[in-house]
């Protein structure tokens, strides 16, 4: 495979709407700006009333987080979509939503956007909780069951449909992460489904309120195990080949190398943004100038 | 993207002085482009490598000497363990900043009121004295669990017309009197948002301005680069349904009547 691949972006909900990192470098020198996470239009991702905004509690090496806010769908049309088409900028979208009717509707908005062209990839997030229809006379129209990524069949509708908002030509990449009980079979399914990379996050469920979510430096040899494991699935057949990219621990040009190494094309940062977004560029720089990985001693180090 | 890009910069610790109940550091930076205004903040990496989210941190006062560099006073809570998180004089400091929108001042003279609690109060500080040097006359309300945490409080009587001080709790009381009283026709915050919520409904109540803090610099889990989310805030539902705000990015300093306090608890 030799689709175009952004070699880093911020990782989905870490960069802001994508403009806040402007105040900090450059953004035409990248390959890519990743916004999002973009939910449908009044999303309801906490289960509370309205937009719950991230909660962040440090933890030793790491950060448990809940998700972050999603940005609503017409916002990104009317303000951000506009703002990176009239820079140039090439944008990455990450999609999160509970049914695939919902994630349709956010791409097919997206898709009607007169500023789509600037679009050069979108990538679905199968992390998040899927939502089910209740049998008829049920009180409550949904139910959560779990993430997506825990059911390789509804991966694969899910994809599927997304695959038919979008012109045949764009990038389509799915999410996947710590939680998935069998990642093999997911992204499978993901790749069946249409997704042209994955996304492998190690990010793993934490304690405290559902959904919350360990990420940071801790993660990273989740993140890289994950990677070999795909990697050699990919070796042995057992998954389409497809690129790879890691997210979750990649937090500075070392890091960074060793995902490469490890057989990662792209890597996406998270926490480390919040504490300098200067390694943005710094990982982009050590990524672009080196295009072979330098002999890195061993992953596990 | 004419504004100038936010770096880190390596500073200079040149004094770290106990201030009360907490640590006034003093930092040189090169000159800064444009003069640091009080309700601005910095960013500094974590105390510890262990750590992931930066620090954030009021600046308490700024002074540029041509042909020095900017000294940046800071003044931060005392962290557990005695002050070995702390840089000490001669260590390198990096900060990203001054960031933010500071506080704006009046363009005639007024009656105004500050409101801080905790460690902002040395922010609160400055900006009573930027607001004496344009000819208001100040009334500062400082709100603290404990009276020792009160910032200095001697220079905080030169800098006011008036000092109020209050346990967090009575901030409200205080304020709806002394607005009674002295008729100002800004209200300032500094300070957590429970702070920026009372003094917003204050104003509102009485029908003056309120400027507040959008987020509680100093606090854990923020990123100050306003990349995480952590301190979005609803806006009225006249901005459009399902505004939000990002403080660290766009602020900290709001009018406080564009926020949804309600919504945001």
């Amino acid at each position: 495979m030799s689709a175009w691949l952004p070699r880093v972006t911020a990782a989905a909900g870490c960069g802001g709407s994508g403009r806040e990192l402007a105040r900090f470098g450059d953004l035409a020198a990248l390959d890519a700006v990743l916004i999002g996470p973009i939910g449908p239009p009044g999303a309801d991702d906490a289960g509370g009333a309205g937009r719950a905004r991230a909660r962040l509690a440090a933890s030793p090496s790491g950060l448990v987080h809940t998700p972050a806010p999603a940005l609503p769908v017409e916002h990104v049309v009317e303000d951000l979509l506009p703002w990176f088409r009239a820079r140039g900028l090439p944008v990455v979208c990450a999609v999160r939503g509970g049914t695939a009717g919902a994630v349709a509707d956010v791409l097919q908005e997206l898709r009607r956007s007169l500023d789509f062209t600037t679009v050069a990839a979108v990538e679905v997030d199968l992390t998040t909780d899927r939502e089910e229809t209740r049998a008829a006379g049920v009180l409550g129209p949904t139910d959560r069951v779990g993430p997506w990524s825990a059911d390789p069949q509804a991966c694969l509708k899910l994809l599927a449909s997304a695959r038919e908002q979008l012109p045949r030509d764009l990038l389509l990449t799915a999410k996947l992460a710590g939680e998935c009980p069998d990642p093999l079979a997911t992204s499978r399914a993901a790749v069946g489904g249409g997704a042209r990379a994955l996304v492998l996050s190690g990010s793993v469920p934490a304690v405290g309120p559902p959904r919350q979510h360990l990420v940071g430096p801790a993660i990273g040899p989740v993140t890289l195990g994950l990677v070999t494991r795909i990697r050699a699935a990919i070796a042995a057949g057992r998954v389409p080949d497809v690129p790879l990219v890691a997210v979750g621990g990649v937090h500075d040009i070392r890091t960074a190398r060793q995902a490469r190494a490890t057989g990662a094309a792209g890597v996406q940062l998270g926490t480390a943004l919040l504490a300098d977004p200067q390694v943005l560029w710094d990982v982009h720089q050590a990524l672009t100038t080196v295009s072979p990985p330098p002999p890195v001693s061993d992953t596990t180090d | 993207m004419s504004a100038p890009l936010l770096h880190r910069r390596a500073g200079e610790v040149v004094a770290n002085r106990p201030l009360g109940a907490y640590r006034q550091l003093s930092v040189v930076l090169p000159a800064l482009a444009t003069p640091a205004r009080p309700g601005q903040f910095v960013i500094t990496p974590p105390a510890r490598a262990d750590q992931v989210l930066p620090r954030t941190w009021w600046v308490a006062g700024e002074r540029t000497e041509p042909g020095f560099g900017t000294t940046l006073e800071l003044v931060v809570p005392d962290p557990p363990g005695g002050s070995g998180a702390l840089p000490a004089p001669g260590d390198e400091l990096l900060l990203t900043g001054p960031v933010g929108r500071g506080f704006g001042l009046p363009t005639t003279p007024v009656t105004a009121v500050v409101a801080t609690q905790g460690a902002a109060g040395a922010a609160g500080r400055w900006l009573c004295e930027r607001l004496r040097t344009v000819g208001c006359a100040v009334h500062l309300v400082s709100c603290a669990d404990e009276p020792e945490q009160h910032v200095d409080l001697v220079l905080a009587r030169r800098s006011a017309d008036g000092v109020i001080l209050t346990e967090p709790a009575g901030a409200e009381a205080a304020l709806t009197s002394l607005t009674e009283r002295v008729h100002p026709s800004v209200l300032y915050a500094v300070g957590p948002l429970s702070l920026s919520r009372t003094v917003a409904e204050v104003a509102a109540g009485t029908g003056a301005v309120s400027q507040v803090s959008g987020v509680d610099i100093g606090a854990d889990g923020l990123c100050g680069h306003g990349l995480c989310g952590a301190c979005d805030l609803p806006l009225h539902e006249s901005a459009g349904s399902g505004s939000t705000v990002r403080p660290c990015a766009e602020g900290p300093v709001l009018r406080g009547g564009l926020v949804d306090w309600e919504a945001a608890q």
